[in-house]
């Protein structure tokens, strides 16, 4: 990788990106769920930030984004790749996140980590898409960096452990 | 703002501002919380807000100058109708301050281990935030029951997570009271950071003007 045309791009909730070799995209999740996609044959990726697990039961009024719902961004984070070039053949699939944070809590909406992670993989799975590595579950946060060319994603959580899957 | 320029709000406008009812209720909770700080340490401790503001919940941890950085959270939770959730959040060097703070007239920091110190820091989060529900339960005469405190340390933003997708329900703003906790002359900086549901929201404002303009 050439590191001077290395970019670097940071998503937030909800916000899905999609970039060819040499970029970096990173993220912070909780009990969101970054989802990456890439096919390392065309060297092109992306990611998606996940916050909540099937559109249908939280927007009611159908007028939020794709991209904030499990179910409905794996799909258009797949289709997103494939208008850009990637193959569906080729293409991948990591996920991070889906922490339960406040352990200790009983509220179900705390415990929305497991359920993001379970939507993604059904969805995942519906799609043909194989998903290769997972970091997901446990109670801390993960700040994340994807590189698109090679499909690693780097880890790194507050107890100072950096892992790459 | 406190209640004698309250005249100053009756001539200025007649719509009072969110956050003029929200700078009241950070007063009088300052109020409670110092004088409950105090007296639990038998020192003077005082504390101020530099900054409030209403924001939207993503925008917090950058606006903090906490984006993705180490935080202590002490989280209560209020349940049922007037759903609410408070958290006071200290940069992890400030959360070693305020336990040290708190202790240091009986221990040293060298000899507290986790346990004392978490609980320390919980004392502060419990005391600090239910100050702020007294000032919100006086303002409008509801009695508010909170869960007791929950203590977390990690990445703000992955805290903040999990309230993100809650309050996404509701569409919720974040009310932001940057504090200073003053003792001897240090300075101790954290934030209370409060999620109010609509319905609390509503009763809060409509409650707020009548006591400004009573």
């Amino acid at each position: 990788m050439n590191e001077e045309n290395e970019k670097k791009v940071r998503i937030g909730m909800a916000e899905m990106i999609v970039a060819r070799n040499p970029t970096i995209i990173s993220t912070t999740v909780g009990s969101c769920i970054a989802l990456c996609m890439y096919d390392s044959m065309n060297r092109i990726g992306g990611m998606v930030h996940i916050v909540l697990p099937k559109k249908e039961d939280f927007d009611k009024g159908n007028i939020d984004s794709v991209q904030r719902y499990a179910d409905t961004a794996v799909p258009a984070l797949l289709s997103a790749l494939i208008s850009k070039g990637a193959k569906k053949e080729y293409i991948k699939a990591k996920i991070a996140g889906g922490a339960n944070m406040f352990p200790i809590l009983n509220h179900p909406i705390l415990k929305i980590g497991v359920n993001n992670a379970n939507v993604v993989k059904k969805k995942l799975a519906d799609l043909g898409i194989p998903l290769v590595a997972e970091d997901t579950g446990g109670n801390r946060g993960r700040i994340i960096e994807f590189e698109v060319g090679s499909g690693t994603m780097k880890i790194n959580t507050m107890d100072g452990k950096e892992r790459k899957i | 703002m406190s209640g004698q320029d309250k005249s100053e709000y009756r001539r200025n406008s007649e719509m009072i501002p969110e956050n003029e009812i929200l700078r009241e209720i950070g007063s009088m909770g300052a109020g409670h919380a110092a004088t409950a700080l105090s007296e639990l340490i038998q020192q003077k401790i005082s504390i101020t807000f530099p900054e409030i503001f209403v924001a939207y919940p993503e925008e917090v941890p950058k606006k903090l100058g906490l984006h993705d950085m180490p935080v202590v959270v002490i989280y209560k939770n209020l349940q049922g109708s007037y759903d609410c959730d408070i958290l006071l959040v200290f940069g992890r060097e400030e959360a070693d301050k305020i336990v040290s703070a708190m202790i240091k007239n009986t221990f040293n920091m060298e000899e507290l281990d986790e346990e004392m110190k978490k609980s320390a820091i919980e004392e502060v989060g419990n005391i600090v935030i239910g100050s702020f529900l007294s000032a919100i339960s006086n303002f409008t005469n509801m009695e508010l029951l909170p869960t007791p405190p929950i203590h977390t340390t990690d990445v703000f933003d992955a805290i903040l997570d999990v309230f993100l997708a809650k309050l996404r329900l509701q569409n919720r703003k974040a009310m932001v009271f940057q504090t200073c906790f003053k003792k001897n002359g240090e300075e101790i900086y954290g934030a209370v950071i409060i999620f109010l549901n609509e319905k609390l929201r509503d009763e809060l404002i409509s409650r707020g003007k009548s006591w400004l303009e009573g």
